[in-house]
Formats: C-alpha cells, sequence, structure tokens
C-alpha cells in the first residue's frame, strides 16, 4: 500500500450526467457533480446502495454509457482529457491503460468463445502483430499471474466449463492483459461465495501492490470496503456524500448517512478462536452431542427431516443423477428460526424447496406439522402445503405482474381459506397493516412498488394463512443493506408474534447470525455442522464452517485484517470436512 | 468418442421416426376408399382383370404384408408382377407409379434437381438478405433505416407467395422483359439460362422467408447487443466492427441456424407452390398431380422422401449447434 501523497492517475472532477428524452424525470442528473481521484498503488472504493449512481459513474471514465448519455465535467488520465475524447483514443484506453472487471463472470465472457481467444483478442487489440507463439506464451504468464496453475486447460475452456472464481480470475487476467494503470472493478466479488470471494480481493490487493495499479473498487459491500480499500467515496442518488480514508470512515464517520449505511450492515461476531490448537476441546465436546440438531427445551417440532436425499436427474439421453441433498436430517421447534447456510450448489435451496413438496425425495422422510410428505394423499399434501409460507429471493420475478397486490396476498386465501370475498379483502388489509404496508397497496401491481416493499408484499402472501413453517429463501439479497435491515426486523417481529417455524435459508452469515436461533451449515449436500447460533458462528468445530466464517469480510478494516490472516492460515489446509 | 455415441443414437432415432411416418402414410392410404387397381385396370374393368391387376400390384395381400413389401422394396428392391410383364423396381424402391410407368426413385432423381436448385439458391439469397437487413436494422434502432427494412418485412412476411411469385412475373417478364415467366433450364446444358429462370422463383421465396430472417435476427441482435459480454468486448477496446461481428452476430445467429435448416430441409421436399407459379416441374409440381390423379404409390413415396430431408436437416442442425454453441454439449 502506498502513501497517501502517491501521484494521481486518474481524475474525476465536477463530473455530472444526465440522460436527455424518454423517462419522464428526463434531465434530471443520475451523477451530480462527483469529484474524486485515483492514485497510484491505491484502491479507492465507490460505495452506495442502488441508483447511486456508482457504476454508471465508472463507465464514464471509460467512455462506455449509452449513446444519450450527456456527460460534462472533467475526466483525465494522467493529462488526457478523456470527456470528448476521440472514440479511436478511447479505444486504445479501454483495455489498455484501463483495465475493467464486471460482476457476474458468467455472463461477462461471451459464452461462445474460449477464454484463450477471449483474452487473447484483448492482448492482441492493444498490441498488434503479435505472433501465434507470442500470444499464447503471454497468455499462460497472465493466468498464471492471476493463480490460475492449469492454464493450458483453462485457456482451451468456453465459460460454462469453468467456476465462477476461476472466470474471475481469467477476467482479471485480460483486465491487466494491456498493462493498465487504472483498474476498475465493478462489483468484481458480488456474484461469488465468500470463500471464493475472499481469494479475489486477495487477488486484486496483490495486484495494487505488485504492479502500483490505481483500483476504483465499485461496492455496496461494507465487508468488501473494510477489507481492500485505501479510500472511500460515500455516494447517494448521484452526488458524493463523504470521502474518507477507511480507517477513518468506519470508526468516525461525518455524515449521518455513512453512519446510517455502516448502522444496518449486519455484524458478526469477532471470531473467538485464536487458532486450531483452541478448538480442539469444542470438537470433542460435541461429539458427545447427537449429529441432530438438539432438541430445545420445550416446543414440538415443526418440521422434521431424516436422512433426506434429493437426486436431480440430469436429462439426456445418458442419464446421471447428482445428489444434491445427501443423507440430511433436521429439526425445526415450532417458534423457532434455523438458519441454513451454505455456499451456491451447497443443496440449502433444494432443502427448502423438498419441504415445500416442490422436489421428490430419493430416500428419507418429511415431517410436515405432523404430516408425513412421502406418504400423504394428494389432498393430505395439499393441507400440509397450506401450513407452509415461502419466501423467495427475488420478489420481482416472485410476483405475478399482472397481478395487483392484493390478489397476489390474496390467491392463498382463495385456494385454501373458506372466506368469502368481503373476510378476504379484510385479511388481505389487516395483512398488509402486519407488514407495515399502507392499506392503499392493495389495489397497486408489483412494478409500482420498491425492491423492499415488495419483499414486505411476498411476506404477507406467505402468512396469509397462518403457517406452521415460513421458509425463506434468501430473502434480502437482493436488497439494499438499509432495506435489508428493515425486513429483517419485520421478520422477527412477525415471527415473534405469529410464533411460526421459520427455515431462513442464506448464504450471508452475518444476516443468519442477526436473526437465527439454531444453523446448520450445507457443504456439498450434507450437513457439516449444527447447533446453537450462537455456538457455531462464534466458535466453529468445523474446518469447513471455520473456513467460511473467517472468508466472511467483515464491515471493520480492523477485524477485517486479523479475518484476512485467519483465512490466510485456513486456506493453506485441504478441507477436511464432511469426510469424518 | 462421446460425439460418434450421440450421432449413433440419433441415426437410430431418424430411423424410428423415419419408420413411424412410412407407416402413418403407408396407413393413410388404406384408409382412402380408393383401389389404385381400378384406376389401372382399363375398360371394361371386369372383376377378373381387376383381380388381375391386384395381383400384379401386390395389392391381394394383407395390409402388413403389404408394408412389409414397401419397406423391403427400400433396401433390397422389388419385382411387381412375374414372368414377361414383370416390372422390376430398382433399390432403393420407394414404389412404382403404373400411371406414368415409372418407379417412385426415378421420379424423385429426375426432378429432384430442378425444386433443390429453388430451395439451395432461395435460401443462400435470404439468408444473406435477411440476416444483412435484420443486423442493419438493430443497429440503426429507431432510424429511418430500421423502419423502412421493418416495413418491407411486414409485406414480406404477410404476402403469399403466389401474389409475390405472380407481381414478380408481371413486372420482370411481362412489363420489362427481363427475364422468363417460367420454365426450368438444366444447369448443364446453359448455366446463365438457368440462372435467368431461377432468378424470379428466388427472389419469390426470398422475399418472404428473407422477412421472418430479418425481424428474427433484428430481435436477437437487440438482445445480444445488451449482454454483457458486449460491454466487457467494448470494455478491452476492441473495435465496434469486431464487437458487433464477432460478439453480437455470432451469438444472434444461433436460434437463426436452427430455423434455417428446417426452411431448407422442408424447402427441398418441394417449393409447391412457387413450382406451379412458375411452371417448374420439381417435386412439388409432381405431387400435387400425383395427389389429383390419386398416384398413390408417387404420394407415400413423396411424402417419405420429404420427411426424410427433414428428419436430415433436423440432425445437421444439432451437428451445427454443438458447433457454433458449446454449451450445447455438454447438455447432450
Amino acid at each position: 500500500m502506498s502513501d497517501r501523497s502517491a501521484p494521481v492517475v486518474l481524475s474525476v472532477d465536477g463530473v455530472s450526467i444526465s440522460f436527455p428524452g424518454g423517462a419522464p424525470e428526463a434531465g434530471r442528473p443520475v451523477v451530480d457533480r462527483v469529484s474524486f481521484e485515483l492514485r497510484r498503488g491505491r484502491v479507492l472504493a465507490l460505495v452506495g446502495e442502488s441508483g447511486s449512481g456508482k457504476s454508471v459513474t465508472a463507465m464514464s471514465t471509460l467512455g462506455l454509457l449509452p449513446r444519450n448519455a450527456r456527460v460534462t465535467g472533467s475526466i483525465r488520465l494522467g493529462n488526457e482529457e478523456l470527456i470528448g475524447a476521440d472514440p479511436a483514443r478511447l479505444r486504445e484506453i479501454r483495455g489498455g491503460r484501463i483495465g475493467t472487471i464486471f460482476q457476474e463472470p458468467m455472463s461477462a465472457f461471451n459464452p461462445v468463445l474460449s477464454i484463450g481467444a477471449q483474452i487473447g483478442e484483448a492482448l492482441r487489440a492493444h498490441s498488434k502483430g503479435l505472433g501465434r507463439a507470442s500470444v499464447h506464451a503471454a497468455l499462460v504468464d497472465l493466468l498464471a499471474s492471476v493463480g490460475i496453475d492449469d492454464a493450458r486447460r483453462v485457456l482451451r475452456a468456453f465459460p460454462h466449463e469453468l467456476s465462477g472464481g476461476q472466470l474471475q480470475r481469467a477476467m482479471i487476467a485480460m483486465a491487466i492483459s494491456g498493462d493498465p494503470a487504472v483498474l476498475i472493478a465493478d462489483e468484481p466479488t458480488t456474484a461469488l461465495d465468500v470463500t471464493v470471494q475472499a481469494g479475489i480481493l486477495d487477488l486484486i490487493r496483490q495486484l495494487r501492490d505488485r504492479s502500483g495499479l490505481a483500483v476504483l473498487l465499485i461496492t455496496h459491500d461494507m465487508g468488501v470496503v473494510a477489507d481492500l480499500a485505501d479510500d472511500v467515496v460515500v455516494m447517494r442518488a448521484g452526488a458524493v456524500v463523504e470521502r474518507a480514508d477507511v480507517g477513518t470512515l468506519f470508526s468516525r464517520p461525518t455524515e449521518e448517512y455513512t453512519a446510517a449505511l455502516l448502522a444496518a450492515v449486519p455484524r458478526l461476531d469477532s471470531l473467538g478462536t485464536a487458532g486450531p490448537g483452541s478448538d480442539r476441546v469444542v470438537i470433542e465436546d460435541r461429539a458427545a452431542e447427537p449429529p441432530a440438531l438438539a432438541t430445545a427445551a420445550s416446543g414440538h417440532a415443526a418440521v422434521t427431516l431424516t436422512n433426506v436425499d434429493v437426486v436431480y436427474d440430469r436429462r439426456g439421453w445418458r442419464r446421471t443423477g447428482t445428489k444434491a441433498v445427501d443423507g440430511v436430517s433436521l429439526e425445526i421447534q415450532a417458534g423457532r428460526i434455523l438458519g441454513l447456510v451454505g455456499e451456491s450448489g451447497s443443496g440449502k435451496s433444494t432443502v427448502g424447496r423438498a419441504i415445500a413438496g416442490l422436489v421428490p425425495l430419493a430416500a428419507g422422510s418429511i415431517d410436515v406439522a405432523g404430516i408425513d410428505l412421502g406418504a400423504a394423499s394428494a389432498r393430505a399434501l395439499r393441507t400440509a402445503r397450506a401450513r407452509i409460507g415461502y419466501v423467495f429471493q427475488d420478489p420481482a420475478s416472485s410476483l405475478n405482474p399482472r397481478f395487483t397486490i392484493e390478489q397476489s396476498i390474496g390467491e392463498p386465501l382463495r385456494l385454501h381459506s373458506s372466506l368469502d370475498r368481503a373476510g378476504q379483502r379484510t385479511r388481505v388489509a389487516d395483512l398488509l397493516d402486519a407488514v407495515q404496508l399502507p392499506a392503499d397497496t392493495a389495489g397497486r401491481y408489483q412494478h409500482e412498488l420498491s425492491g423492499g416493499q415488495r419483499q414486505r408484499v411476498a411476506i404477507a402472501r406467505a402468512i396469509a394463512l397462518g403457517p406452521a413453517l415460513l421458509i425463506a429463501d434468501e430473502p434480502t439479497s437482493a436488497l439494499d443493506v438499509s432495506v435489508q435491515a428493515l425486513v429483517l426486523d419485520l421478520l422477527r417481529e412477525l415471527q415473534g408474534r405469529l410464533g411460526f417455524a421459520c427455515l431462513f435459508i442464506s448464504h450471508d452469515l452475518a444476516v443468519v447470525h442477526e436473526l437465527v436461533d439454531e444453523v446448520a451449515v450445507m457443504h456439498r449436500g450434507r450437513i457439516v455442522e449444527s447447533g446453537a447460533a450462537a455456538l457455531v458462528l462464534r466458535s466453529p468445530a468445523d474446518d469447513y464452517t471455520r473456513r467460511l466464517l473467517a472468508a466472511a469480510p467483515v464491515a471493520d478494516p480492523v477485524d477485517q485484517r486479523a479475518r484476512r490472516e485467519a483465512w490466510r492460515a485456513l486456506s493453506l489446509a485441504p478441507i477436511t470436512s464432511g469426510v469424518s | 468418442m462421446r460425439t460418434a455415441g450421440f450421432v449413433a443414437y440419433r441415426i437410430a432415432g431418424m430411423l424410428v421416426v423415419l419408420l413411424a411416418i412410412a407407416a402413418i402414410t403407408y396407413a393413410i392410404f388404406y384408409l382412402l376408399p380408393t383401389n389404385p387397381a381400378q384406376l389401372s385396370c382399363g375398360k371394361p374393368c371386369t372383376p377378373e382383370n381387376l383381380a388381375r391387376v391386384e395381383r400384379f400390384m401386390g395389392y391381394d395381400l394383407p395390409w402388413y404384408q403389404q408394408f412389409w413389401d414397401f419397406l423391403r422394396g427400400i433396401v433390397a428392391g422389388r419385382t411387381y408382377g412375374s414372368g414377361a410383364g414383370a416390372v422390376t423396381c430398382a433399390t432403393p424402391c420407394f414404389g412404382y407409379s403404373f400411371q406414368l410407368n415409372t418407379t417412385v426413385t426415378d421420379l424423385i432423381v429426375s426432378r429432384f434437381p430442378v425444386t433443390a436448385s429453388i430451395a439451395v439458391g432461395a435460401a443462400a439469397v435470404w439468408l444473406v438478405v435477411g440476416v444483412g437487413s435484420g443486423v442493419a436494422s438493430a443497429l440503426t434502432r429507431g432510424s429511418a433505416i430500421d423502419r423502412g427494412i421493418m416495413t418491407i418485412a411486414i409485406a414480406g412476411v404477410s404476402a403469399p407467395s403466389y401474389l409475390v411469385g405472380l407481381l414478380a412475373i408481371l413486372f420482370f417478364s411481362f412489363t420489362l422483359h427481363l427475364l422468363p415467366s417460367g420454365g426450368y433450364v438444366a444447369f448443364g446444358d446453359d448455366p446463365l439460362q438457368w440462372l435467368g429462370h431461377l432468378a424470379l422463383p428466388w427472389f419469390t421465396l426470398a422475399f418472404i422467408s428473407g422477412a421472418v430472417y430479418a425481424r428474427l435476427t433484428r430481435g436477437q441482435m437487440l438482445e445480444v447487443m445488451g449482454e454483457d459480454y458486449i460491454r466487457t468486448a467494448r470494455a478491452k477496446g476492441l473495435t465496434e466492427r469486431r464487437v458487433v461481428v464477432r460478439h453480437g452476430l455470432r451469438n444472434a445467429l444461433i436460434p437463426v441456424v436452427t430455423i434455417f435448416g428446417l426452411d431448407l430441409g422442408g424447402l427441398l421436399g418441394g417449393a409447391v407452390i412457387t413450382e406451379k407459379v412458375f411452371s417448374m416441374q420439381g417435386l412439388g409440381a409432381l405431387l400435387i398431380d400425383a395427389v389429383h390423379t390419386l398416384d398413390l404409390q408417387v404420394v407415400v413415396g413423396f411424402t417419405l422422401f420429404a420427411a426424410f430431408l427433414i428428419v436430415l436437416a433436423n440432425f445437421a442442425v444439432d451437428l451445427v449447434y454443438g458447433l457454433v454453441d458449446p454449451r450445447v454439449k455438454a447438455r447432450v
């Protein structure tokens, strides 16, 4: 990390961006007089919630805004003005002096071209006349420099054949292929699992230190900011709210908005374990306990899963099954919240779907409110389903766009209750009140609501029939942190009042930590660890859990440094969880 | 290894489909209340004569025996009747037209070049024109060029081929005297005449299908140009031309390939209306005649041949798909 007086590489000065024509609020600038400076060897984080204008600002430095965008102000790369620059010159700069990494590596690569072809294309665009052999040699070197060992295989591979982490590394290799001075990283780890994210952040940090890159990091994740940034610019509604170095911003934010933003971020306790040695005791302690969740004091089980297997058939002429869930047993007591955590592909969502009867079981049994789903008749199954509420990740796609909110919330009532029309209407009004939405929401459509409001509607629908169990599958992942905090509050309040059991599925350990009573950690279809949330998340017994916890960045630069060290130590050791 | 297995699997599937089609067409053939023997029996058609003709054609046998003879004829050839009056139908035998006194195979062989000339030429024209104008339209979205192309495309999509064909004849042949109004000259006889006679049928078919392709390509291009990887391509400093062709068009054409294969396969089985309008003796024209004269052997043979072409086109599309879209192999 270089000091604060390192030379300025890119300066953005009083930049405003507007999109004339079209929308009703046309002409209003989406970015309003934004200024900041990128310095050699430093990471500047541009932070803000959705719609704050951070991505638009970043794209303006590349001249990659839609044709109708009006950009004023000054963007200087070294001594060169970029606003209004010649298109050919801008092309030279893109991929040359300025490299870019995007959010979703799977869609940022062209699906029909090999990785080698795509990176090679970037190389050739900026150094003409390279021979085939020298391009190949350069590609192998590039991939090695971003931590890809089997470069030759990766170069031949197509995007769908690689993991998200490998793709993002390849994307970084492509971004640095032109030996840039500036690296723009637009939400570079948002689509990745935490353990993968930690590696990518580490790589960006290395590049900064090794080649003195100036990095513009665009993110909404305060944990990522704490982990990687040197300086922070907070944006809101197109304008800069606050700028500070990372230590100052997190310890003494001066603006109310920044403080509120930081307060809304769910917290993880600092890791209670100093090193692997101190865990031994815990592991032996737990060995005495039964593998399934210890039955909490009184309450009866709302849901019981016993040795559940779910196998997905692969369609095609050679059928091979994939075991998505492998021998899972768990139990949720009435009135308790169980957090099911794991990375993508761990099978956590499949468990939720299996409980709702949406996927068939290959083995084992599921008992919901006293009904064995496997043995139940079609009628009993319908009754069981009426006892389950389901909240999905993306409320925009889980609410029918042609239904009014009243129709959406009222649908389960129409199907399963004996209420007449007036009764349904009253019930919908009560439900809207319960999720703290104004009564006039009933007549509106989902596109008229914000993301947070939509998710409240989805929750109202899920609790319409007074469920015994609420399954919430990543209910806040698509929401901004400030909205997320409100939705979590609402869930907690409703659960306390209505007393349903809740299966809370999430990849976000901090969110889980804030909300749940018990937690179960899934890895490759199995539950590797489960128990009281406070215990599991503070002193994990399992290797994988420990790694997952260490990889989750926290919104505190000092604490995060300690976690990073812990993660580095752990990631050198092979994973042994699930083996025992 | 996997590819070989896939090909074998698909070929087996194709055979099953063709067998089913043969069975269905043969069933229709039998459900019709017409006795083909009656048509060839001559006048006066005494019961003895009819029985003789039926025996000669093999219609006296039970239906499964006849179907079996038909299938066996395809792989081993067959002989109708016996002795001096016997008619041999060489492998592959798709039946024998007793009205035209020739094998269905010979009919297909003699007529197919006409249809193939029309179909392949027209397909090439509409692919180039349709895709080209679709891309132009997408890249100039909302402009006069876009609106102009899409207006013409609407006309093409909604106009029936006989109308376009007749208008083309009226304008290019009768008014301008540029091109012949119909007929066919083999390529081997006179390449220039061949081209002259085919120009109008090509234009007619290309106008109609090209319109569909222009609309499809435009829609695909607009969608693809909004994808993340297009932004990536621009962010690495590629020229706009390269972004459009290599990253945009390459992906936009994937669904076009599917439709193109099936369209071409279908057209090769006979461009019925176009052949009639331009008085060209291709498969389609012959098929219409056969239906009129109840020459059922020809109908069955042609149907099977057309089905074979479509099944083959489907297979070719799947193979090409694997080449243009690497994700497909993973799903096999």
